[in-house]
């Protein structure tokens, strides 16, 4: 009986309902679900706060300025408070609730049809209305928003090994539904190598792997892949999306932003293992940790200068002021407290307690930051100040110190004259114009300097970073998000009211720093939930909170509320350690499970998003699609680093740039054949093979991609020339390798699936390879086309171009096979 | 092992004025219509062909209110921002004014752009008008072409928009705000509608070459924001591939290449029996989809059977790319079921040198703009086809040096075709053009009307996003301009 106890409490009544609407079953778990529905208490948060927070809290929530009649229902005071002589709740009572009433009026129930000619009508549903009045006889009963209270540390039930396949397998006990059995080691070798590096596993690698019958093999495979750097450089995809990585400024001219020096210290870093809170802070505030920052944390801080920019001719400096700021804000509050805050920019968000006075405080943290709202169009801001240098050698920073010492030199010869960083920040459009009242004294010198340095800048390696203005900017709330604005209260940097966090006092104005170290406290939960969050849905295919960058009420509770919240607290127990946390989810038999559809599972949970009693089948992500090809045929160039590639890209793709007319520079020789997260990312326009594939454009936070199914797709990987390269340059590796043609398919099956082929789809090859021969006989001259695909040379000079065509269409063949494309 | 796919190419397209769904019967086997049953999106499995073909599950259109006049939508986008003065709003006032202050009753507190603390001269009209029609319409005469048309199109002089600068006041006039991550109304369409037909890209972007300085546009003008990525706008090129990567490998011919895909086809089926996994059938209607598609768009940008006095109408040479190219293809595209086709001209930012630079941009649309209105209404297709002609803001009334600055707060562009009343104009701005003041058509009143003129409640066609109903007319109020429809 207490495990029937259990179901009720974790059993949602909308399935226990549907359960008994359903006709009778004789089996037993039916029958104890009707029995839980009878008594199982309705909860808040699963059930009732998704209702009010859709259906009524627009009007009758949070924000103050829509509220209507002041009546709020977010809050239990405001529901119960008494209204003169009735209240809208009375909690036991929903005959005496009037909100209840309303609900329930025949003639005109709430919601209205029509209110306030804002939205369009919502209605509640029987079931929907059954419900809050349940929960109303149940004494109404509110609950602190699940995401916004203090995670805490919690025992695992004891049913399993590993912690988290015991969080897993209590709910499939609950539902008596067994988990999935654990997928074929070959499977799974190429599973976890995808998600650990984002290649497929290397032939060598993975034969000793497969040979490996010890107990901890799979252990140590895990281990091997952490260790290589392809570890860091995948991982870092998955972070580049969040904050928003691109090489573009973004907005009309689009032109390039020299950042590239970011993307490695966020590879390096996450391949050191770098704890996550001082990962988070050196890209928050890493030129406000010492006095003087070292290099690294000054790169980190590039962080802040990765937002949309402007050149465009006409732009209003103060107006864009505001609209970086908003992005700041909006990416910050994605990135690390999981909150959509962005709705907070004109109104009071509706649905969660973040209000304007949050968002602009929040904003006041970044108000500070130095730099020009308009740069100047021609790839001026490739170097938009502030920035630092990298020097490569001796020489170069043998240049850079003249400079800055003449530069020193000058301060202190005119006390006067600007900062240069400030000087530039405080700009408005265009190239800064010296004060007014003529040249002064100091003016010829100061311009020289400044040249010097742009000049300086075209050679020498630089990265934009993050550097407060000596005298703050001015942060006003502003009514409805308007830049003309100048009538809000002014506020200083202060975190949300709602978190209880720090707040700027009259002796201490805090900053960046501040907001840092907050951010990856204990005092804040939502930073390890968001990220542990995160992590679930990249190895497993779904999050268990639906919305990976907006935990808040419109999202929807976790699936596994104690399971996401032990891991977000083991997560800040164990130091933060993003690797721990990868380890522990990928050795979990959760993990481990086959990804084949289940038929009990079709109905409960189809997309398994629910339950996770079995993996997800996933199509590989745009640049691993590239990658793999390229290392199949042996054409990757792993190296770690440096800046971006340009890799085949159709002519004219860049033809509706301008200011300045642009044309993508195809890369030669190596970076031809670099991984994908280096090509380059222009956001305006990203490369095409990257949006077929569901590569976000860098513009805003991504916090999951959702792969699609698309006919253009196909196309790409059929007739896209990386793909038709990899395909000709693999066809010749099978032909030196191997004599016979059963031999070349084993191979080829063993290098793109490593497998080897069944006999059926050998058939199939085998008959394809035949016709394939027969049309290039006929036309030798497609053959010699086809077999000098790409501008890779060929492997030797001896190879019959009709015997490399026919190959190559066979390889094309398999490197377009679903099996291919998806990590099962 | 006969080229099925090439038989089926071929099938297709003598098929293609029938409707899908008898098509799928009558051609596909058992493979084909089940796969194809899955078409276009991984998570509609189980929908029947004939939800895809609508876009949404057909019980999910709560916002199909109405019956639509118009099936498509044509765009004829004049990047840069047109000068409403010296287009189709005429102010014999400014000529009165010129050179001398503007009122500042109208100009204080204004958001501006290039003129910022910069005196603000009236600038009078530099072209010449002339009385059109029988509602005598006045159209500058820089549009001999668009001029003989007075009697079908309909003016807007009273457009407002919100956005000064021209990336975000694209991203306005295409998305409703100026959020990112928002969809294009292209993308709304095929998510509202679907397409009409499965060999192409049911909503087409083409940029144009040639004319003035060629504003930038971003992807991000046809990008399907937080809708399903199917929906996305795709560009056709002019140079290259129509369509990225629909050409075959050098090489390669066609029976080579369906030999290829059928081979991938039949392993992908061989796989579904030893995997359990739905994505499979979706993936095998793809790769025929892409084939056809690969047959498809050839055929689309040959334009060999063109009559050479169709092609003279338009005053282009087939294929350059140039816009009247384009506006031939357009039609092109709307007979083949395409449901939104946007087409840029960007050529229009007359900051200095109107008077000689706008006569120029008029002459690289005049006369295609007009033909592909006659063309569609000799093969019956203007009655359900809405053109859409303008810019994303107009220009000042006040000068700069000798040309005009952005301006938003009143401005022109015309409607024709698709049920919206022929021979007319619509509002008006105030003397100076400055302000719309009659009948202010606001951009989101616009998308209500166009949305209207499909058969598509603006309020209900709703997309669950973050919490919130989003819809392309955004929660400010929008409204349907009655007055225009016929």
């Amino acid at each position: 009986m207490m495990l029937i106890g259990l179901i009720a409490a974790a059993c949602k009544p909308k399935q226990a309902e549907d359960a008994a609407n359903s006709p009778p079953d004789t089996s037993a778990s039916t029958e104890e679900v009707e029995l839980v529905s009878a008594t199982a208490p309705v909860s808040f948060n699963n059930d009732i706060r998704p209702i009010l927070s859709d259906r009524c809290f627009a009007c009758h929530g949070f924000d103050k300025e829509t509220r209507e009649e002041d009546l709020r229902l977010d809050i239990h005071e405001g529901a119960t408070e008494d209204l003169g002589g009735y209240a809208a709740i009375v909690p036991g009572n929903r005959e005496k609730s009037e909100l209840w009433l309303r609900i329930t009026d025949e003639g005109d129930p709430m919601p209205p049809k029509k209110y306030h000619g804002k939205a369009y009508h919502k209605t509640l549903s029987a079931e929907e209305i059954e419900l809050i009045g349940r929960w109303i006889d149940e004494g109404a009963p509110y609950e602190d928003h699940w995401a916004y209270t203090p995670v805490e540390t919690t025992e695992p039930p004891k049913i399993a090994k590993h912690p988290i396949d015991s969080f897993i397998q209590a709910k499939l006990r609950e539902q008596k539904i067994k988990p999935s059995p654990k997928a074929d080691k070959r499977t799974l070798m190429r599973r976890v190598t995808f998600d650990l590096t984002g290649l497929p596993p290397a032939p060598a690698q993975a034969a000793v792997f497969m040979q490996d019958d010890s107990p901890d093999a799979y252990e140590k495979y895990i281990d091997q892949l952490m260790a290589s750097e392809a570890y860091g450089e995948h991982l870092a995809v998955w972070w580049l999306d969040l904050v928003r990585y691109a090489d573009t400024i973004g907005i009309h001219s689009d032109n390039p932003r020299n950042v590239w020096p970011y993307r490695d210290w966020v590879i390096q870093s996450l391949n050191d293992n770098m704890p996550f809170d001082q990962f988070s802070i050196m890209q928050l505030a890493g030129d406000l940790m010492q006095q003087e920052p070292t290099t690294d944390q000054l790169v980190a801080s590039a962080y802040n200068r990765l937002n949309l920019a402007t050149e465009e001719g006409g732009a209003q400096a103060k107006e864009y002021q505001v609209i970086y700021n908003v992005d700041r804000v909006t990416n910050y509050g994605e990135v690390w407290l999981g909150s959509s805050t962005g709705c907070a920019q004109c109104h009071d968000h509706k649905f969660d307690p973040i209000s304007m006075e949050d968002f602009y405080t929040l904003a006041a943290f970044f108000g500070s930051l130095n730099g020009a709202a308009v740069g100047q169009e021609s790839g001026y801001p490739k170097h938009e100040p502030p920035y630092i240098f990298l020097p490569r050698d001796d020489a170069e920073k043998k240049q850079i110190d003249d400079v800055e010492k003449r530069y020193r030199e000058f301060i202190e010869k005119y006390p006067d004259a600007p900062l240069m960083d400030e000087y530039y920040g405080s700009r408005g459009q265009g190239r800064p114009a010296l004060p007014e009242g003529g040249m002064p004294t100091w003016g010829k010198e100061f311009e020289k300097l400044l040249g010097e340095r742009a000049k300086l800048a075209e050679k020498i390696n630089t990265v934009p970073v993050s550097r407060d203005l000596n005298t703050p900017r001015t942060i006003r709330i502003l009514a409805r998000g308007s830049w003309q604005d100048e009538t809000g209260e002014v506020v200083q940097p202060a975190t949300p009211r709602f978190l209880n966090g720090p707040r700027s006092t009259e002796d201490k104005r805090l900053n960046r720093l501040d907001l840092a170290k907050w951010t990856v406290s204990r005092d804040n939960p939502l930073a390890s939930r968001a990220v542990v969050n995160r992590l679930w849905a990249r190895y497993m295919g779904h999050p268990l909170s639906s919305n990976p960058i907006d935990l808040g009420s419109q999202g929807s509770a976790p699936t596994h509320p104690k399971l996401l919240d032990w891991m977000a607290a083991e997560f800040m127990d164990q130091g933060w350690d993003l690797k721990h946390m990868v380890r522990l989810i990928v050795t979990s038999d959760t993990y481990q499970q086959s990804s084949n559809a289940r038929a009990d599972l079709a109905d409960i949970d189809p997309d398994n998003k629910q339950l996770f009693a079995r993996q997800s089948a996933i199509r590989l992500p745009a640049e691993v699609m590239r990658d793999q090809a390229l290392m199949a045929s042996g054409l990757l160039k792993p190296r770690v680093g440096g800046p971006s590639v340009f890799p085949y890209q159709p002519e004219g793709h860049w033809n509706a740039l301008n200011f300045p007319k642009r044309t993508w520079p195809t890369s030669k020789g190596d970076d031809l054949y670099r991984r994908g997260m280096y090509t380059w990312v222009q956001r305006s326009f990203p490369h095409p093979q990257m949006v077929n594939f569901d590569a976000p454009s860098r513009e805003r936070c991504t916090g999951e991609r959702f792969p699609s199914t698309t006919p253009l797709q196909a196309l790409s990987l059929l007739n896209g020339p990386a793909y038709v390269e990899s395909a000709r340059v693999l066809a010749q590796h099978l032909i030196i390798e191997q004599q016979e043609d059963s031999a070349r398919l084993d191979a080829l099956y063993l290098k793109v699936l490593a497998r080897a082929p069944r006999e059926e789809e050998k058939a199939t090859l085998m008959e394809l390879l035949a016709k394939q021969n027969e049309h290039f006989t006929a036309k030798p001259q497609d053959a010699a086309k086809l077999a000098a695909a790409g501008q890779a040379p060929p492997l030797s000079n001896d190879l019959k171009p009709l015997e490399v065509a026919a190959w190559t269409s066979l390889c094309r063949v398999v490197l377009n096979l679903h099996e291919t494309v998806t990590r099962n | 092992m006969k080229r099925v796919l090439m038989e089926r190419v071929h099938a297709e397209q003598c098929l293609l004025s029938q409707t899908r769904r008898k098509f799928l019967t009558s051609t596909f086997g058992s493979v084909g219509s089940l796969a194809l049953g899955s078409m276009m999106g991984s998570k509609l499995m189980a929908a029947t062909a004939r939800e895809l073909d609508e876009g949404l599950p057909a019980g999910a259109k709560p916002f199909l209110t109405h019956a639509p006049k118009a099936k498509r939508v044509i765009h004829l986008c004049m990047a840069g921002g047109p000068s409403h003065l010296e287009t189709f709003d005429y102010k014999p006032t400014l000529r009165k004014h010129h050179k001398q202050p503007m009122p500042e009753s109208l100009t204080k507190g204004q958001p501006i752009a290039q003129l910022q603390g910069r005196a603000l001269t009236a600038f009078e009209p530099q072209t010449t008008f002339t009385k059109c029609g029988k509602a005598g319409i006045e159209i500058a005469d820089i549009f001999p072409h668009i001029q003989k048309l007075a009697d079908e199109i309909c003016v807007i002089k009273s457009m407002k928009t919100e956005q000064i600068n021209h990336d975000p006041a694209h991203t306005f006039f295409n998305t409703g705000t100026i959020r990112p991550n928002n969809p294009s109304i292209g993308s709304w369409l095929m998510y509202g509608l679907g397409s009409l037909n499965q060999n192409l890209p049911g909503f087409v972007v083409l940029t144009s070459v040639g004319g003035g300085q060629a504003q930038p546009i971003s992807a991000r003008q046809w990008h399907n924001g937080f809708l399903d990525s199917k929906y996305q706008g795709v560009k056709l090129n002019s140079v290259g591939d129509p369509v990225y990567y629909v050409g075959s490998p050098d090489g390669v011919s066609n029976p080579c290449q369906s030999e290829v895909i059928e081979a991938v086809n039949q392993l992908n089926q061989k796989h579904s029996k030893v995997v359990d996994d739905p994505e499979i059938a979706s993936r095998i209607a793809q790769y025929e989809l892409a084939f056809r598609m690969q047959m498809a768009v050839p055929e689309l940008t040959d334009f060999s059977d063109e009559n050479p006095k169709t092609i003279e109408s338009y005053g282009c040479k087939p294929g350059d790319g140039s816009f009247a190219s384009n506006c031939l293809l357009a039609r092109r595209l709307a007979e083949r079921g395409v449901r939104f086709i946007q087409l840029y001209h960007r050529g229009w930012d007359h900051h200095g040198g109107i008077k000689k630079r706008i006569p120029g941009a008029a002459k690289l649309v005049d006369q295609a703009t007009a033909a592909l209105i006659n063309d569609l209404k000799q093969r019956g297709m203007l009655d359900d086809t809405l053109i859409i002609w303008g810019g994303e803001f107009g220009r000042t009334p006040m000068a700069q040096g000798d040309g005009r600055d952005h301006h938003i707060k009143g401005y022109s562009m015309f409607l024709c075709g698709g049920g919206i009343k022929p021979g007319i104009t619509y509002g008006n701005t105030d003397d100076f053009g400055y302000n719309a003041q009659e009948n202010v058509v606001h951009v989101r009143d616009l998308h209500a009307t166009m949305l209207h003129q499909l058969g598509i409640n603006h309020e209900k066609m709703t997309f669950k996003h973050q919490g919130l109903d989003a819809r392309l007319t955004g929660v400010e109020h929008a409204k349907v301009l009655k007055e225009l429809i016929s």
